[in-house]
């Protein structure tokens, strides 16, 4: 999952980097109106978190512009804005959630769980294809009650095949969903990783679930003998 | 409607000034009937009584034989005790019926008196006189002059006058004419009862008008009590309509307006304020909560442990700072118990702060020069909060000079006033941000955009320093090129004394 973070205050800028990263997020940050809104009409994201008070083009403004661009991304809005009108504003220019600074930063994954979820359609944060389940809470997987140990970006990459199960999955959007901006997509580190994935998940077991689609991409589903 | 109400009020003093005109109108009109009505009936009977008299006087002078007593000639004359046959009376004779007849004499109570007022001789349908003068009357009388009575006949109201009548010359007599007051009473008590009641009547129907007359006059009011009602601190927006208010009330609406736009005015201002503080306080507050929730999530190296509590403290600083800068600012609102004034030399000052100074400008790579024009410069004033203001202007020199700048730092005096300009080589300020960079949290955009750490209080404090000191400040600046802030400041007496 890529989020874009835009925060003029460079130090909760850094911060919330860190924790999402290691939630497993991709995360890529604007510190400014203009930078956000060049990045998210160039990249697809799968949330955008976006401070009010930003120079030059504020974040209402940003968010109202990204909305008139038919960009459906879930938007949430962290500010320090607290009063209900500021909200109202906020929600209305476009933006699905809304949660104000100083914030628990638990709650703000929680928030980002629930609106990836809902533009997902997952109703849950448990996904399931087949024997295999992912918990999005706990980062646990599990295949037919066996635990699974992932690194960060084995799991990020798991999830997003999950959260796209039975549809074919290009490499481009593995690389648009799963890394941030600074990722070298000329590499064949995504075959590497699937390969990785693979061996952790199929090995050993009697259906495979991770099949190759030639020259496109791949593919999560399950296969009925 | 409530007693205390305007509404009340004007309709009650409306009713009452109607009703008091009303009634001293009606009465004169009914007094003026009254006494028409009375002398028109006094003028009719003395007539009447004049023509009796004057009857007997001229029967007396055609026929009198010059013995008959005035009782005989009486009955002959007005009473027609024995009517004549016709045919024995000659033309005089029937002249005098007719001017009897004419007299119309049935409907009136006649009565002859002597002077001393003793009846002795009346109409049938009275049983004596119809009233017995009293000596101041029978004084009038002998004098010749007729008196006038309202009396009672049989339970009969009578108006009679009383007329001196001198018979043959040699004696005194009274003849009373009297007549009914039953006409004159019935009219003019009609006329009372219409009075009576058209008065109530007519201040209903007027109080009725008044009411609505008032209503509408007042309305502007009511619409003002409406929209007083609406606004509140969180809508300032609602204003009276004053489409329908008379000219004075015109007035009330405007000032009223005005006075919410004033409101909303500084509540917006004490709003923005507010939320200024509450930004510049939660970021700090957001990144020490951010960073030890992160730190806390899991075990982790001591070195990451290190640097989030390097974070924390640096934020705790800064909030510390804003906190300062505020309670700075705040007490600068109350001059007169933060200040101590004294005497000092503005030169020593300066020159210590520019010590203070070089070490950090030569970090910044920026050379710094100190001139003052004269050795001493005496001012009264509160040092501290003055060290405070060049503390500021300075640092903001340091923050926005790249470099290989210059800062300098001038002092003189000027036409009794001590001046410093503190001018360097930075950015400069854009003409549409001069105006405002004294205003509260107010930050230059393009300083904003260079995510300087700063929270746009340090020229407001400088404006509010310079302010109480009674001195002034004045900014120029070129894009791209520089900046200099001139402080200008009084003089204490001393300094004046001192030759230079």
């Amino acid at each position: 999952m890529r989020i874009l973070l835009v925060e003029d205050e460079k130090k909760i800028a850094h911060f919330i980097e860190r924790g999402l990263q290691e939630e497993h997020y991709a995360v890529d940050i604007a510190y400014e109106g203009e930078a956000a809104l060049f990045m998210a009409r160039t990249n697809p994201y799968d949330l955008i978190i976006l401070d009010i008070m930003l120079p030059g083009r504020d974040g209402v403004a940003v968010c109202r512009d990204l909305r008139r661009n038919k960009l459906d991304v879930p938007i949430l809005m962290l500010t320090a804005r607290e009063r209900v009108q500021d909200r109202v504003v906020g929600l209305d220019s476009g933006a699905d959630d809304y949660l104000t600074k100083p914030f628990a930063f638990e709650e703000l994954l929680a928030r980002i769980r629930a609106l990836l979820r809902r533009k997902s359609g997952s109703p849950t944060a448990l996904l399931r294809v087949a024997d295999l389940e992912l918990d999005q809470l706990s980062h646990r997987v599990r295949r037919a009650g066996r635990e699974i140990e992932l690194t960060g970006k084995e799991y990020s990459l798991l999830e997003y095949l999950m959260l796209n199960a039975n549809q074919v999955v290009t490499r481009t959007m593995i690389c648009e969903h799963v890394w941030d901006i600074h990722f070298d997509s000329e590499t064949n580190v995504i075959d590497v990783y699937i390969n990785y994935l693979r061996n952790k998940i199929d090995r050993g077991f009697s259906s495979r679930l991770i099949h190759t689609v030639r020259g496109v991409g791949y593919i999560l589903k399950e296969v009925l003998q | 409607m409530k007693v205390n109400s305007i509404r009340f009020k004007i309709g009650v003093l409306f009713v009452v000034i109607l009703g008091v005109v009303l009634v001293v109108y009606s009465t004169f009109l009914y007094m003026s009937l009254y006494i028409t009505l009375y002398k028109e009936l006094d003028d009719g009977l003395i007539a009447k009584a004049k023509e009796i008299t004057r009857t007997i006087d001229m029967f007396v002078k055609r026929y009198g034989s010059g013995e008959e007593d005035i009782t005989t000639l009486v009955k002959k004359v007005i009473v027609f005790e024995e009517l004549p046959d016709p045919d024995d009376l000659d033309v005089l004779q029937e002249q005098w019926i007719h001017r009897v007849d004419i007299l119309n004499l049935k409907d009136n109570y006649i009565a002859f008196l002597d002077i001393e007022g003793n009846v002795f001789m009346h109409s049938e349908n009275l049983k004596g006189p119809i009233f017995f003068p009293n000596a101041d009357e029978i004084l009038d009388l002998r004098e010749g002059v007729p008196v006038y009575t309202s009396s009672k006949v049989q339970n009969m109201k009578v108006r009679a006058v009383s007329y001196p009548y001198l018979f043959r010359g040699e004696r005194l007599y009274t003849v009373q004419v009297g007549a009914s007051l039953k006409s004159i009473m019935h009219i003019l008590r009609n006329r009372l009862i219409h009075i009576l009641a058209s008065i109530p009547v007519i201040l209903l129907v007027a109080s009725f008008f008044g009411r609505l007359f008032v209503s509408r006059l007042l309305k502007p009011v009511f619409e003002i009590t409406r929209t007083a009602h609406k606004i509140s601190h969180e809508n300032l927006s609602a204003r009276v309509s004053k489409v329908h208010a008379d000219e004075e009330m015109k007035y009330l609406v405007d000032a009223f307006n005005e006075m919410i736009s004033r409101l909303e005015g500084s509540f917006s201002a004490v709003s923005d304020f507010s939320a200024h503080v509450a930004h510049e306080l939660k970021t700090p507050l957001t990144i020490i909560k951010g960073e030890s929730d992160i730190a806390l999530r899991r075990e982790r190296e001591k070195s990451e442990y290190k640097e989030a509590i390097t974070t924390i403290r640096e934020e705790s600083d800064r909030m510390l700072r804003v906190i300062e800068d505020l309670l700075l600012l705040t007490r600068l609102d109350f001059p007169e118990k933060a200040f101590i004034f004294e005497q000092f030399d503005l030169v020593a000052l300066l020159n210590d702060l520019y010590e203070q100074s070089k070490p950090l400008a030569r970090k910044r790579k920026l050379t710094m020069s100190m001139n003052a024009a004269v050795d001493h410069i005496f001012i009264r004033g509160d040092s501290l909060h003055i060290r405070r203001l060049f503390i500021n202007l300075i640092d903001n020199a340091l923050k926005y000079t790249a470099a290989n700048g210059r800062i300098c730092i001038d002092a003189a005096i000027m036409n009794g006033k001590a001046i410093v300009t503190v001018s360097d080589t930075g950015a400069g300020i854009t003409a549409e941000d001069l105006p405002k960079i004294f205003d509260r949290f107010y930050r230059a955009s393009s300083i904003r955009k260079q995510g300087t750490h700063g929270i746009g209080l340090g020229l407001s404090i400088v404006k509010s320093i310079v302010d109480i000191h009674q001195g002034c400040i004045e900014v120029k600046s070129t894009l791209g090129k520089g900046s200099s802030f001139i402080v200008i400041l009084p003089l204490s007496v001393s300094t004046e004394l001192i030759p230079h």
